[in-house]
């Protein structure tokens, strides 16, 4: 049997996943320092910019087959 | 010289005798710790001691002078034979011992991944870090530093497979965030390069919903990758993130993956010709991403929804006329996306070739048989299992001081249900 796509993303059947309360706040587990999230987005600073992602298949399968 | 040549030589003779059991490696660990200092300021005589040291007996004092050994730069010739030696070492070590110095450990791996690939060998490293993953953690259920490294050297091997053996393990047990995100963000790519592409959404998932007060780069990587996947997988993708997602990346994610989003919007179209060239517009940036050949499999995968589309529609249809109709050059060509696509159990239907008609047919599973109901016993067994772990997990977590104290003054945004018996001021 092939089981059923599941999209991740999908809408939840309560309400509309548009929809973000502004009024909870992310329990930021994982967040540095204390400060709460950043106010304005800079563009130029993403956390772990360092990290290794150069490799040679980019899973072009057209010459497969 | 001489004092020194004797000390090394005292450290040997204590790793030679106090190997044998629990209390005494305990004792040789707290020489070895007095003696991380001396070590390093030698790591450039040790080399000739190891021979000297079984890796399996004596794998705790092994592994310290191992660590010290590989701690300072070094030529390429002597990074070949290092290589031998840390391999040899991580396949032939005592997993108790080197449980007893996990961050000295991670570290010698570290330098024989970063070493190896420097050497432009990864293949070296694919069988002996699987066996250091498997020697360092607690559990299945632990995730290691070395998940992702060996995930790495798998993508840069393209040894997928053997990457696949390790992500079927369910993770619960994280330490650091980098870690995990990662460990998600390559094993999606492991999956993708298997073809098993809802394992690979779960994990891209997984990256762009982790808790983040920073947005990661490593989540920009994962959405772009999670929006071409979606859309080869399910033929659609969804703007919206679940409401769990972190802030930082709700907010600043899309600015990252604009070409992404306009790539889902163009297939949303349905049309062929206007995806092509909204692809080849944008194809610069899609190689710099790497992400061209995914691409490539999106606009291929449009082919199979429109054909997908036709079997809502028609019981039979000529080759010719699903070759017009989906925009292939010809009816050859349509009959090698639909062989393809009944070989992958994405359509059902019979070719008659005397006369070029495809026959869409009905999904033969009747869900009666005893393949399927082992099927769905396992996957009832396993929904069990979780649900009996999450609960646990839960009742774990209502006990943290952080998380309590932390709801405790949230408490009047939620629901009273929600944190029966949390006092609205909870100070530790």
């Amino acid at each position: 049997m092939k089981p059923m796509p599941v999209d991740f993303f999908g809408e939840d059947d309560v309400g509309s996943a548009m929809d973000v309360d502004d009024d909870v706040e992310t329990l930021e587990i994982f967040g540095e320092g204390g400060a709460g999230p950043i106010a304005a987005v800079d563009h130029h600073r993403l956390a772990d910019n360092d990290f290794f992602n150069s490799f040679e298949d980019d899973f072009d399968d057209s010459d497969i087959n | 010289m001489m004092v020194k040549m004797n000390s090394v030589d005292a450290l040997v003779a204590q790793i030679q005798g106090l190997s044998g059991n629990s209390s005494d490696i305990h004792q040789l660990h707290g020489h070895l710790k007095q003696s991380e200092q001396f070590l390093h300021s030698e790591s450039t005589r040790l080399a000739p001691v190891l021979a000297q040291l079984d890796p399996a007996k004596h794998s705790l004092g092994y592994l310290y002078l191992l660590e010290a050994l590989t701690s300072v730069p070094f030529s390429k010739e002597r990074a070949n034979e290092l290589v031998v030696v840390v391999a040899g070492f991580i396949n032939a070590c005592t997993a108790k011992q080197i449980r007893l110095a996990p961050d000295k450990f991670i570290s010698v791996c570290r330098r024989f991944k970063d070493q190896v690939m420097l050497l432009e060998a990864p293949m070296r490293a694919v069988a002996p870090l699987l066996t250091a993953i498997q020697k360092l953690q607690p559990s299945t259920e632990h995730l290691t530093t070395l998940h992702p490294d060996f995930l790495l050297v798998c993508l840069s091997t393209k040894c997928y497979k053997t990457g696949l053996c390790l992500l079927e393990d369910n993770i619960s047990e994280v330490d650091q965030p980098r870690d995990f995100f990662l460990y998600c963000y390559y094993g999606g790519m492991i999956c993708i390069g298997q073809k098993h592409f809802r394992k690979a959404l779960e994990l891209l998932h997984n990256v762009v919903t982790a808790p983040m007060s920073t947005l990661s780069a490593i989540a920009v990587e994962a959405y772009k990758k999670y929006i071409l996947v979606s859309l080869i997988h399910l033929g659609q993708f969804t703007t919206s993130f679940p409401k769990y997602t972190s802030s930082a990346a709700q907010r600043s994610l899309k600015n990252y993956c604009q070409p992404y989003l306009e790539l889902a919007n163009s297939y949303s179209t349905g049309k062929i010709s206007e995806l092509q060239t909204f692809v080849q517009m944008n194809r610069d940036k899609f190689v710099v991403d790497t992400n061209f050949g995914l691409v490539k499999q999106v606009v291929s995968s449009m082919y199979k929804r429109n054909i997908q589309r036709l079997t809502q529609t028609y019981l039979t249809l000529s080759l010719q006329d699903i070759a017009n109709t989906v925009q292939l050059s010809s009816p050859k060509e349509a009959e090698m996306h639909v062989l393809q696509m009944i070989q992958d159990g994405e359509i059902y239907a019979a070719i008659n070739q005397k006369d070029g008609m495809v026959r869409f047919l009905e999904d033969p599973e009747q869900y009666k048989t005893c393949e399927m109901i082992e099927h769905v016993d396992s996957s009832i067994q396993r929904m069990m299992a979780l649900s009996k772990k999450l609960t646990a997990m839960d009742e774990k977590m209502s006990c943290d001081p952080s998380y309590v104290s932390k709801a405790g003054r949230e408490r009047q945004r939620f629901d009273f249900d929600d944190f029966d018996g949390v006092t609205q001021r909870f100070n530790l």
